[in-house]
């Protein structure tokens, strides 16, 4: 699951709602691992770094995401319409 | 910090006779929490919950220890609407319960439970509606039309102040704890967010369940809220509901 043609903000603006959102349906500690694997970290400011290049890790992560329980996509899905994102 | 066992019946903290005999499914992330209550002689069972095996084994094995065997106890169930996750266990209940046993549900829900194939006799309520055991404790129903469904509604116990709240303050968490943890705001939101459709309906909901002094939250997903209840109440009217259009 990739974003296209959306601008930087809007995706770090998104990214940063499901992350909040992962927190109450994974938890904490598998929330962590997940963006760990995809090469995203957050500090404690709350700023997005992306360890690897940003479509490949928001990619990867998405797919971690919406790929353990079919709520987290659901959830992912619904922030994306809200925010106006296209998911592909 | 309360301690319990999930895999046993558990006595709601707070309270002498609110049971939770539920489950939690983890790999999804979606807990049912059946609950019993148990007045004298009386008990009602409310929203029972799916038949699956898995399912019905761990609800029934749980309100057994509870009622000691004894489920003509039951003079009463409820559901607080009518999908299969509340509702699905009533024709297996009701053949081991009080064969007089009487079912309460909001009348725009009462008219499907015979599809289920529920035999017994289905009592329709309306808002403000009241339920009154033997020994005079009181419930009110309290109509939530549309949240989610049409033929919802939720149900507050006058004797501990608790809130039987169906769907809403529900929540999806893999994370799953039976009491609410510090990252329950936002499993609320996963859960709710997605399926009410329409702010105006919830925010009725909230005004109508608000003039009631609340102590607890019950819900038939997710975990029980007994510590800041104002900040659900709060949150609850600020989420962005019917964003799936």
């Amino acid at each position: 699951m990739a974003l296209g043609g959306n601008t930087m903000d809007k995706k770090i603006e998104f990214l940063k709602e499901v992350i909040e959102r992962g927190m109450g349906i994974y938890g904490p500690e598998i929330m962590e691992n997940m963006l760990k694997e995809s090469g995203i970290e957050m500090d404690i400011e709350g700023n997005i770094i992306f360890k690897t290049s940003e479509p490949e890790a928001m990619k990867k992560f998405f797919d971690k995401y919406s790929s353990i329980t079919p709520v987290a996509k659901m959830n992912l899905q619904m922030l994306a319409k809200k925010h106006k994102i296209l998911l592909s | 910090m309360t301690t319990y066992n999930e895999h046993e019946p558990h006595l709601i903290r707070g309270t002498e006779d609110i049971y939770w005999v539920g489950f939690a499914d983890r790999k999804v992330g979606f807990s049912n929490n059946p609950y019993l209550i148990v007045d004298g002689d009386e008990a009602m069972l409310i929203d029972p919950g799916s038949r699956a095996p898995e399912h019905y084994r761990i609800v029934h094995n749980k309100v057994a220890k509870v009622l000691k065997g004894d489920f003509e106890k039951i003079k009463y169930m409820m559901v607080q609407h009518q999908d299969p996750d509340l509702c699905a266990a009533l024709p297996l209940f009701e053949v081991i319960v009080d064969p007089d046993v009487k079912i309460y549900a909001q009348s725009r829900s009462a008219l499907f439970l015979r599809y289920y194939g529920v035999n017994s006799e289905v009592i329709p309520i309306e808002d403000g509606d009241e339920f009154i055991f033997k020994s005079g404790r009181k419930l009110t129903f309290i109509t939530t039309p549309y949240v989610h469904f049409a033929g919802s509604h939720v149900t507050y116990d006058h004797k501990t102040k608790s809130l039987f709240s169906s769907d809403i303050f529900g929540a999806f968490s893999i994370n799953w704890s039976l009491y609410a943890n510090e990252y329950y705001l936002e499993a609320f939101k996963a859960f709710t967010e997605p399926y009410i459709g329409s702010k105006k309906a919830l925010l009725k909901a909230l005004e109508k369940i608000s003039k009631f002094e609340i102590k607890r939250i019950l819900p038939q997903h997710g975990s029980i809220i007994d510590k800041d209840i104002d900040k659900y109440l709060e949150a609850a009217k600020n989420l962005d509901v019917a964003q799936w259009l």
